[in-house]
């Protein structure tokens, strides 16, 4: 058995309608050491390119969750395949900028600070081992911004695409390093919580 | 005094009291820097955001309201306690602020913490000191209210209580707390003009304290240490919590100056009881935090001149703002 957990994250055209595009989450994991009880997120601002020129986009956010929302359906977003796109992961200052907001930003999602003001861009928490750990990040403004720009370029026009999973063997690892006594814990935003969204990005761009 | 309608227009007629007029400022201000495109002011939303700031039913046991805290004779602020005072008679850390002027402030709170407006309400609503409750279910406990009900509707045409409508309605009433019509208002338009004593204070404030409380809005809303001495209680770092710049430690947002004399006791922790004291802090503390202040103590002005400093501050009151009846408990919403 491989240790690590693994999401995945397909983007592929309908045959039958182009028009739409899924994108679909794959919580999944074989490590029985980590258990993970949260795992969500905000993505948004989606462009997807076609040899440079763009081609779709969807400048909703969404909040990813596991076990609650692990797909997303874009209709009519796209006519034709893409080889490139880029999406936020996080919530971008200037959608902070736009005030209340209903949906997947409405703040009864539970994913906003009321006393650092500002959406939280990812929580995941669970146990390692039986130490807990909770990384709520987050942070909009300079010098702890968290939300990241993820770019990811295809090697040919295309409908879906997979990600590598980021919470991964790699994750653990991570993880591991960070844990104290007590366990990990990020509540606030710094330079940990930007750290760790590099590297969720990073994770998300390499292939 | 001359006034700029900025965000005009009264939409419809309201069953609660008619707030009119709705937004006004003078020319000698700048712009204000709410994204009003977001939240285009209407009377009857401002109306229910009145309703909510006066509604005990946003805190967890129904015994706190905004007002309880920040009362309309007081432009607002809280005079019983240094610092506030929430649910269960627990005592915050810090000193309620003057809330008039609100929609030039880009970062609310002493040390900034909300750089978004809409969002202020959740911070005292969901504090375990202040209000200790959840946002989930403070609308659950709207939603079982006919008399929001039947103001939603008017309205939304839609009888529901959101997230987005609770707090941009809230953000309304605060939006429209301005207070622009004080002596000093009047000397600017023309209207009036200072006593001998007021000039001079005038000329003492320019010299040593415009720099940080700017006209017109007597805050240049930046960051600074006054040079008072660190709370030995609350140790309070100020901007250093939010920003984690070591430059940041112990600096607090400049306040405005505006109504200053109704809101007492001053500073982030209401230390000093009185504006004298205030202002003899400025003039003879040579004891507190050297070094890291952003103003170096103590400012020399003579016993005269510290008089006439207070005269000149008493010009920026607007008593009648304390008692405007559309700011106030709007009784009738809550007799329906
Ligand atoms: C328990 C007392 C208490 C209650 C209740 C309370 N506040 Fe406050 N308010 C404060 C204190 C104290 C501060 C300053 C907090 C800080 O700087 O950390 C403050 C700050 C504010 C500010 C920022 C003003 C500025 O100039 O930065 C606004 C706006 C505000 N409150 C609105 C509200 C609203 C709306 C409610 C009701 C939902 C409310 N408050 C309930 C005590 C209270
Ligand atoms: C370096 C910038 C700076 C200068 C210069 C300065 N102040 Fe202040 N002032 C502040 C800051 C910052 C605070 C808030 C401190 C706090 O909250 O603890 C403040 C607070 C005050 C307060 C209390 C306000 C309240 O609502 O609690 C008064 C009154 C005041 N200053 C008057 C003056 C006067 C009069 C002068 C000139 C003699 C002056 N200040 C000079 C920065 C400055």
């Amino acid at each position: 058995m491989r240790l690590g957990c693994f999401i995945l994250m397909w983007f592929w055209g309908n045959l039958k309608a182009q028009h739409d595009i899924h994108l679909k989450w794959n919580f999944h994991s074989t490590d029985p050491y980590l258990n993970i009880e949260v795992c969500k997120f905000y993505v948004g601002n989606f462009v997807f390119y076609n040899h440079g020129i763009e081609v779709g986009r969807a400048e909703d956010y969404f909040l990813m969750e596991r076990l609650k929302r692990e797909e997303l359906v874009f209709h009519e977003c796209i006519n034709t395949g893409f080889d490139a796109f880029e999406f936020q992961l996080g919530v971008d200052s200037i959608t902070h900028e736009r005030g209340v907001m209903m949906g997947d930003l409405d703040p009864v999602q539970n994913m906003y600070w009321t006393w650092q003001a500002g959406y939280i861009d990812a929580k995941i928490e669970g146990k390692w081992k039986e130490h807990p750990f909770q990384l709520h990040l987050g942070g909009y403004q300079h010098p702890y911004r968290a939300d990241q720009k993820v770019r990811v370029s295809c090697s040919k026009v295309q409908y879906e695409y997979q990600f590598d999973s980021f919470l991964d063997i790699g994750f653990i690892q991570r993880l591991n390093e960070a844990m104290g006594d007590n366990g990990c814990l990020i509540m606030s935003p710094r330079t940990e919580a930007v750290e760790w969204m590099q590297w969720i990005a990073n994770k998300m761009m390499e292939h | 005094m001359k006034n700029r309608v900025i965000l005009g227009i009264v939409v419809g007629v309201s069953c609660l009291a008619a707030w009119n007029p709705p937004f006004q400022y003078p020319d000698h201000w700048p712009a204000p820097q709410y994204a009003f495109e977001h939240n285009a002011i209407d009377s009857l939303k401002r109306e229910l955001g009145r309703a909510l700031f006066y509604d005990p039913i946003l805190s967890a046991d129904s015994t706190v309201s905004c007002a309880s805290c920040h009362s309309p004779y007081q432009s607002f602020a809280h005079t019983d306690h240094a610092v506030s005072h929430g649910i269960n008679d627990q005592l915050g850390n810090r000193n309620a602020p003057v809330l008039i002027n609100l929609a030039w402030q880009r970062q609310l709170m002493h040390d900034g913490a909300i750089a978004f407006f809409d969002f202020q309400p959740l911070a005292p609503i969901t504090h375990p000191k202040e209000m200790g409750e959840d946002l989930r279910h403070v609308l659950i406990k709207l939603n079982r209210q006919p008399r929001y009900q039947r103001e939603l509707f008017a309205i939304y045409q839609d009888s529901t209580m959101t997230s987005e409508r609770l707090l941009k309605c809230m953000s309304q009433f605060l939006l429209s707390l301005v207070s622009a019509d004080s002596k000093y208002d009047q000397v600017q338009g023309g209207v009036l003009s200072f006593t001998e004593q007021e000039q001079s204070g005038y000329r003492v404030f320019q010299a040593h304290c415009a720099r940080c409380h700017t006209p017109p809005m007597f805050t240049n809303y930046a960051f600074a240490n006054n040079g008072i001495s660190v709370d030995p209680m609350y140790q309070d770092s100020g901007r250093y919590k939010i920003s984690h710049q070591a430059q940041d430690v112990f600096r607090f947002k400049v306040p405005t100056l505006r109504n200053i004399e109704f809101s007492y006791p001053y500073m982030h922790d209401g230390r000093y009881a009185t504006l004298r004291e205030v202002l003899q802090h400025y003039s003879r503390d040579y004891h507190s935090n050297e070094g890291a202040a952003d103003v170096s103590l103590p400012l020399s002005f003579s016993e005269k001149e510290e008089t006439d400093l207070l005269a000149f501050l008493l010009t920026l009151s607007e008593p009648a703002f304390n008692f405007k009846k559309e700011n106030q408990f709007p009784r009738a919403f809550f007799q329906r």
